[in-house]
């Protein structure tokens, strides 16, 4: 007996045939079919798809045989899926691959095999095969009418490969979907409200202006303004929330300890209004990145910080410290403040969540930015969190170009 | 007139409006379901209108509705209170449950226009 060697393929060969493993139960029905009809036509008693695991051969669909599998070294089909034309011995009694193998010799007794390999994207991973008791020959158009049901099994695999994986999709644009729907509302509804409110003050002032109510006036248009800033805020964050998810900006070498002042800078007046001292803690150094969207998320992260400190704390403060090894740059944002309960933690990243709603208002959109830019950096983002204990953010983000 | 709202900005702009309504009105101000439960079980103070507001956070305007169901059976000074839905928009489903109440008298637009109010506030005047 000569055992078959391994597919040159074989890795690739074991990969296709574990995804296919998961659509068996799905193909089971129409294999059987396709294996009683491949008997028929070739007028044996046996028939079988039998598909080639890196230690036996296992029976997908079988006629005529009681046997689950059978250890690969004494395989037929080890040997015909080494090529892609159909594989015939005509008597095992007569090949000196064969005529000793235990299942010529004993159980099910092979002496004509004829198995056509299942090419699944370019890996034979089995055969379908024709097996009888006794020595013969197939005419020519038996040989095709196998080839043909060789082919037909692996449409019928690919076929529900490729449900499989239009089912994973689907449900991704479910989801999505849903969520767009959600988001849509809450747009159209957020935008609408204040500018509405917008109209009425407006209206209010005119009224006031009639009546020589000049303080009031003042007053009433002041609100509008504030109204109009909240609007530009959101209008701004929905631009943001809609280019985070698109595309790549570009990439550029990135000095970290200029990045903090910048971000220092650009709060340095909210902190102070808050009474929020900004603690820097930069590693130095420069890399290349898509330094738009690290300046985003950086500017979200503290300016949360700020937002949410702790007004009966006299120490408020909001620290934000840069480190980085050979794979990432670890970004820490920590603060002082109000902190956030476990509970809520799970929808920091959803869309409109605003958490205290009492203390600040905002967009919603903030976190959601950041999480939408951490992914496309394929970083991670995680959080500490305690009422009264502070919160602190890291985003880790792998390092992928070279160190400048 | 009770004004229930938790935003200030809605309370003013809805006080400004019923004053040009009618100057003379008495105008008291909750911020809360809860405030204007207290506010009206005190019979020293008569309501004839409460504009409630639908969207409220912690008791919203829907969830007051029974509540007010409730208070009006062992009040006997809040037999003739009428009750406007005042808000930006509104679940169907809302708008049924709210119906169901009698002292509910209409559905108030937040934008909708002086004359279409003043004709729901003299509706609920009687």
């Amino acid at each position: 007996m000569i055992e078959a060697p391994q597919a040159v393929d074989e890795v690739e060969r074991l990969a296709v045939l574990a995804s296919c493993g998961t659509v068996r139960e799905k193909v089971a029905g129409s294999l059987r079919q396709l294996t009683r009809t491949a008997a028929e036509i070739c007028g044996t008693p046996i028939a079988l798809v039998s598909m080639v695991d890196a230690m036996s051969q296992v029976f997908w669909a079988s006629c005529g045989l009681d046997v689950e599998s059978t250890p690969r070294a004494v395989a037929f089909c080890a040997h015909a899926i080494l090529d892609d034309d159909l594989f015939e011995v005509e008597d095992a009694f007569e090949d000196e691959r064969f005529f000793d193998n235990p299942l010529v010799t004993g159980p099910p007794h092979v002496r004509f095999y004829a198995g056509a390999p299942l090419s699944v994207h370019g890996h034979n991973l089995g055969t379908l095969c024709a097996i009888d008791h006794h020595p013969r020959c197939l005419t020519d158009a038996q040989r095709r009418h196998l080839t043909t049901l060789a082919s037909q099994v692996v449409a019928q695999l690919e076929l529900a490969l490729t449900m499989e994986q239009l089912e994973v999709i689907f449900e991704q644009r479910s989801v999505e979907l849903a969520e767009l729907r959600r988001f849509t509302y809450r747009v159209s509804h957020d935008l609408k409200s204040p500018v509405l409110m917008m109209r009425r003050f407006a209206e209010t002032a005119l009224e006031d202006i009639d009546d020589d109510a000049k303080e009031e006036a003042r007053a009433n248009v002041a609100r509008i303004i504030e109204i109009g800033n909240d609007v530009s805020e959101l209008v701004a964050d929905l631009l943001e929330l809609t280019s985070a998810t698109q595309g790549e900006t570009p990439e550029m070498t990135t000095d970290l300890d200029d990045l903090l002042a910048d971000v220092a800078i650009a709060h340095a007046e909210s902190a102070d209004a808050a009474g929020v001292e900004l603690r820097l803690d930069s590693c130095h150094g420069a890399l290349r990145i898509e330094q738009g969207r690290l300046l985003q998320i950086l500017s979200h992260l503290v300016s949360n910080a700020v937002k949410y400190s702790d007004p009966d704390r006299a120490d408020r403060f909001v620290r934000i410290s840069l480190e980085r090894d050979a794979a990432e740059l670890r970004i820490s944002v920590a603060d002082n403040g109000l902190g956030i309960p476990k509970v809520q933690h799970g929808r920091i990243f959803e869309m409109f969540e605003r958490l205290h709603t009492e203390r600040a208002n905002g967009t919603g959109l903030g976190m959601s930015i950041v999480g939408r830019h951490v992914r496309a950096l394929n970083g991670t983002i995680t959080l500490e969190s305690e009422p009264g204990m502070g919160t602190r953010f890291v985003v880790s983000i792998p390092e992928r170009g070279e160190r400048t | 007139m009770l004004i229930v709202d938790d935003r200030e900005d809605e309370r003013y702009l809805l006080r400004r409006r019923l004053r040009k309504i009618d100057a003379s009105f008495a105008i008291t101000e909750a911020a809360s379901a809860a405030e204007a439960e207290r506010v009206l079980a005190d019979s020293a103070c008569r309501f004839d209108v409460v504009f409630l507001d639908v969207n409220m956070p912690i008791v919203s305007g829907m969830d007051l509705l029974p509540r007010l169901a409730d208070l009006r059976e062992r009040h006997a000074h809040l037999a003739d209170l009428a009750v406007l839905m005042y808000t930006s928009s509104i679940a169907p489903a809302d708008a049924d449950a709210a119906r169901a109440h009698d002292f509910v008298h209409a559905f108030l637009d937040k934008d909708s226009d002086l004359e279409s109010m003043r004709a729901h506030v003299n509706a609920a005047l009687g």
